[in-house]
This record gives structure tokens, sequence and C-alpha cells, in this order.
């Protein structure tokens, strides 16, 4: 039995006077990839951008181990979790080195480093394990989408956490690459046994690559657990209001988009 | 990317060029020196012409270095806030706010003087609160905030040049701002703008990191453990300091803060370690070399520094409108 990472307790909130997420309980098991889904509009980018501190809750407590995160400050919190939005930006002329080098951040006092060594090792690791080490000194500007993408997923591992957040990883990237990020996400998992949370468009992809599928559906969680066990013609129905076949493929579920 | 090189080359050949202004600004006007009389002038023995070129010219040269690094490196920060590389301190009504409270001061209440730059600060500080706020719309687009910052500088400098003209220009402490004249600057007013711009700079060189991850998306250096709005807050009031100050001893100068830190990108790159710095070597020759054309092309007339960096600025800003969306890459 693995330990509870994250905690959530009935939590809400609310845009104005609509209600996007209501009284939500959910908990995330350490060391698992941990997929969220639904149809656009559930709620589940707000969770999201809850659970990473860019919206304060309504109600509810959101606990990482046994500390409440709203009593966390924003530096100690990218300590424990780094963070893959799915929209970047960057300044054109920026070097892949540099910007990994930023994902020290949090551990930087007024600019300065205490261990410029332990610094540089850790952006190493993560622009080799990101198969970016090699374009290091081009600009990121000039790289590919899904080369970019390992930069910013390699600038997220250099803050040296145990847990990671994707919002949407692969939207943009064609299927090559977008097999390609999946893969070193399975593999960041394996190896180095992070707690991945994950938002994906794809159905088949968040089946395929999870260990757990959160299901949304109008601010609720309606099904949670692993793929094989809980998808179902039902609740791909319920989740997106459409009737589509399941079949299995390498013992995973597999839904037919048509 | 910029090469190592052209950083190198850029700092030294600018830095050469200022020192080459200088000497040539000094000798600009109806004494002449020799660099050689000048040093022995100043360090040596006393000369009557290196003494009055000394009280006279040495003052505004000083003060055009100090202002023109000022507003430059103010139009780097703003940019840095804005997200915005066409936000100048100028434009934006941040230099007109400032003056149009030193002017009020300088009228109304003499006493206060020695303060006018802390009262300049304040003006340019709501000068810019305005506009931030006035332009936000659950967001901010860069045209919007340019579009409100030429309403309200346009407003604040009417309301300045009514004040000017209706006290039929009477006081000249008044007109120098508005017309923003330096001739007549002294070692007092060199002394005034010197710490504050100082202390303007080196928050500014502190500041260069949280620049940098301000360029990333919001969301993105949040994730980093950065404090973005407490990030803007401190760097928006470094650069209206440096903007403002400058603009109670000088007057406001357009499109030297939005010309100066768009050269600095092209050839030092985006990195704000290296913008700063190299924003002083630039603004600071560029308003001097502004002031000492202004001395020279209709000798004995002069024409002001903030005219001629208005009359090269206003094209060149042209262009960077219409080249603004090529700015940022995913």
């Amino acid at each position: 039995m693995q330990d509870n990472i994250f905690t959530i307790k009935d939590l809400s909130f609310s845009y104005g006077k609509q209600k996007v997420l209501d009284r939500l309980t959910l908990t995330l098991r350490e060391g698992t990839i941990t997929t969220l889904i639904g149809a656009n509009g559930c709620g589940k980018s707000t969770l999201f951008h809850l659970m990473t501190k860019n919206l304060k809750t309504d109600s509810g407590e959101i606990f990482l181990r046994d500390k409440n995160i709203a009593d966390m400050k924003l530096k100690e919190f990218a300590k424990q979790v780094a963070i893959v939005h799915q929209y970047n930006t960057a300044p054109m002329d920026i070097s892949v080195e540099k910007l990994v080098a930023y994902g020290r951040t949090p551990y930087h006092t007024i600019g300065l480093s205490p261990d410029a060594k332990q610094d540089e090792e850790k952006v190493n690791w993560a622009m080799e394990i990101t198969d970016t080490l090699k374009h290091k000194h081009k600009a990121v500007s000039q790289l590919s989408g899904g080369q970019k993408q390992r930069v910013w997923i390699a600038m997220a591992l250099a803050q040296d956490t145990k847990i990671l957040f994707l919002d949407e990883p692969t939207t943009y990237l064609d299927i090559r690459y977008q097999i390609q990020i999946l893969k070193l996400i399975r593999q960041l998992n394996q190896e180095y046994n992070l707690t991945i949370l994950m938002v994906l468009h794809d159905i088949n992809q968040s089946l395929y690559y999870s260990d757990e599928i959160i299901a949304m559906k109008d601010g609720k969680i309606i099904a949670q657990g692993l793929p094989e066990n809980i998808i179902t013609p039902e609740l791909v129905k319920s989740i997106f209001d459409v009737e589509l076949n399941i079949s299995t493929e390498n013992g995973k579920p597999f839904i037919l988009p048509i | 990317m910029v090469s190592k090189l052209k950083i190198i080359l850029s700092f030294s050949i600018t830095a050469a060029a200022l020192v080459i202004l200088f000497l040539f600004a000094v000798n600009t006007g109806s004494l002449k020196v020799t660099p050689i009389e000048l040093l022995k002038g100043l360090f040596v023995s006393y000369n009557e012409n290196v003494a009055t070129i000394f009280d006279l010219r040495f003052p505004r040269i000083f003060i055009a270095i100090l202002g023109g690094a000022a507003t430059a490196v103010s139009g780097v920060l703003l940019q840095a806030v804005m997200k915005n590389p066409l936000a100048d301190p100028g434009i934006i009504g941040v230099s007109s706010g400032a003056s149009l409270t030193a002017v009020l001061i300088t009228a109304f209440v003499p006493a206060l003087y020695y303060f006018t730059p802390l009262f300049a600060f304040l003006g340019g500080m709501l000068a810019f609160i305005l506009v931030y706020s006035l332009s936000w719309k659950g967001g901010l687009s860069p045209v919007r905030i340019i579009l409100v910052g030429v309403a309200i500088e346009a407003m604040l400098s009417g309301i300045m040049s009514a004040f000017n003209s209706g006290t039929g220009s009477n006081y000249s402490g008044v007109a120098s701002i508005v017309n923003a004249n330096i001739s007549m600057k002294t070692w007092d007013d060199f002394f005034t703008l010197l710490w504050y711009v100082l202390a303007g700079l080196i928050a500014s060189f502190f500041a260069a990191g949280a620049c940098n991850l301000l360029s990333l998306e919001d969301k993105t250096a949040r994730s980093l453990g950065v404090n973005v709005t407490g990030s803007r807050i401190i760097i928006s009031i470094i650069g209206v300091l440096l903007a403002s100050i400058s603009t109670a001893i000088i007057g406001p100068i357009s499109f030297l803060g939005l010309i100066v830190p768009h050269i600095a990108r092209l050839l030092v790159g985006s990195n704000h370690k290296l913008l700063i710095p190299y924003s002083i070597l630039l603004g600071a020759f560029t308003l001097l070399l502004a002031d000492t054309l202004g001395r020279t092309i209709a000798s004995p007339y002069e024409i002001s520094a903030s005219i001629i960096m208005a009359i090269v600025g206003g094209p060149f800003f042209i262009i960077l409108l219409r080249r603004s969306k090529q700015k940022y890459a995913g």
C-alpha cells in the first residue's frame, strides 16, 4: 500500500456565481501516474490550478502530505512540486541551458545560489534525461515543438522535486512527439519514482500511460481507479455523452473514438 | 543568440564612444580647450577657461549622462513588468505625471524645492498606477497600455503647458521642466540627481534576475516559486523612481526609454543581467549625444535634447509598433 501524497477534502470553487468544483474529495498515491480526464468545462483545469496554487480555494483543503498547501510559501511548494504548464513563452534568444537553469530558482535567495555546483549537476541531469543536452547552447526558439516541450519538462525536473504536474503536455504536438513525451513521463515515474499528475485530452493515451484515472464531470469526481477497472461504456457515455465501444490493446482498455 | 564576442565588443565600443563624446561635449561651445589643458586645468593648476567649463558645461554633461542612464533603465524595467517592448516612461505618462507634480511644487510650495524629486516620484507612481489599472481588462494588452498611456500623457502634459502659459511662463523653474531644458543646470542639480539615480540603478541590478523570470508566463514563474505580483510591484517602483527623478531635474524625455533598450536587446540580448548595465551605457551616450547635437546644430541657439529625441524617436516608435508581433516565441 502506497502513501497518500496529496489529499483533497471537500474542495469547492466558483468563478463568480458559477460553481465549478463542488465539495470534491480526492487522494493521490505516491509513486503513481494519475491522469485527470473529463469533457471540456468539467473543472479539471480548475482543479489543476487549485492544486498548483494558481487559484485559491473557496472552501475545503488541499494537503501535500500533512501540510495544507494554502499555508506553504510558493518557494517551499516549488521545492516539492514542479509544474509544466500547457502554454509557455520564453525570450527569443534564451539558450536551452539558461532556461533549464531557471528551474533552480526556488533554491536561490535574492537571485543568488547557495550551491552553484549542485545547480549545475541538477541542470545537466535534467537535460540529459530529457535528451536536450545536445541542444544546450541552442536558442529555445529554434527548436521543434517536441524539443521545446522536453526543455520545459527539463526546467521542471531541475527543480528536483518528487512530484511533477503536467497540464496537457502533448497538446500542440504531432503524434510522434506525443508518444516521446508520454514515454519520457513513464520513464520518470519508473526510474526516478516521481509521482505524476497530468491532465490529458486523449482518452486512450490516458488509459495506456496511467496507473490511475480520475474521471470528472460537472465539478465532481465520478470514478477513480485503475484504467482497466473503471472504464466501461457507461462511464464513457456519462463523461463525454457519446456511445463508444471499448476493446483491449496490450491488456489495457482502448476506446475506438469513432 | 548573441555571441560573447558581440557582447564584449558592444560594451567596449559604447564605453569608448561615451568617453570620446564626453571630450567632444566638453569642447563644444565658445570656449575651447585641448584635452591636455583640460586635465591640467582640472587636476594640476588653475586655468580660467577650464574653470568656466567646469562650472557651466560639466554639470549639464553629467546630468545628461545620469538622466540618459536612468531613463533607459526605467524603460527596461517597465517593459519587463508590462511584458511590452513598447512601454516607455515618456509615452505612458510616467514622466508627465512626475513633471506635473514637479511643476506644481516648484510653483506653489517653493519651500519644498529640495524634495521635488520625491514629489515627482509620487506623481510618476500615480500616473503609472492610473495607466496600469485603466488598461487592465482581465489581462494587459500591449496596445491598450499604449493607448491609455498616450491619453494620460496628453492630458497631463496639457495641464502642464496650460499652467506654464497661464502664468505667462513667469516661473523660470517651471518653464525649464516643461521644456526639458538642461542648459542652466548646476552642480547642486547634479548631486540631487546623483544619489537617487545611483540608488535606483543599484536596485535595478538586484532586480535583473526577477526581470528575467517575468519574461516567462506568469503561471510558469509562479511554479518556480516567484511571487509574480510582488516582483512586479518592486520592479515598477524602481522603474518609476528612475524616470521620475530624471524628469524632476531635466524634464520629460520621450522615446529614450524605448529606443535604447530596443537597440540594447539587439546588441547584448534579452538577459537583464547584461541588458541593464548596457542600457546604462547606451542611455548615457544617447542623451549626451542628443544634448550635444542640440547645442551644435543651430549654434549659437540651442535645441533641447528632448526635442531631438522626439524627432528621432517618433519614426523609430512607429517602426517598432509595426514589428511588435514578432517579439516572443513559444
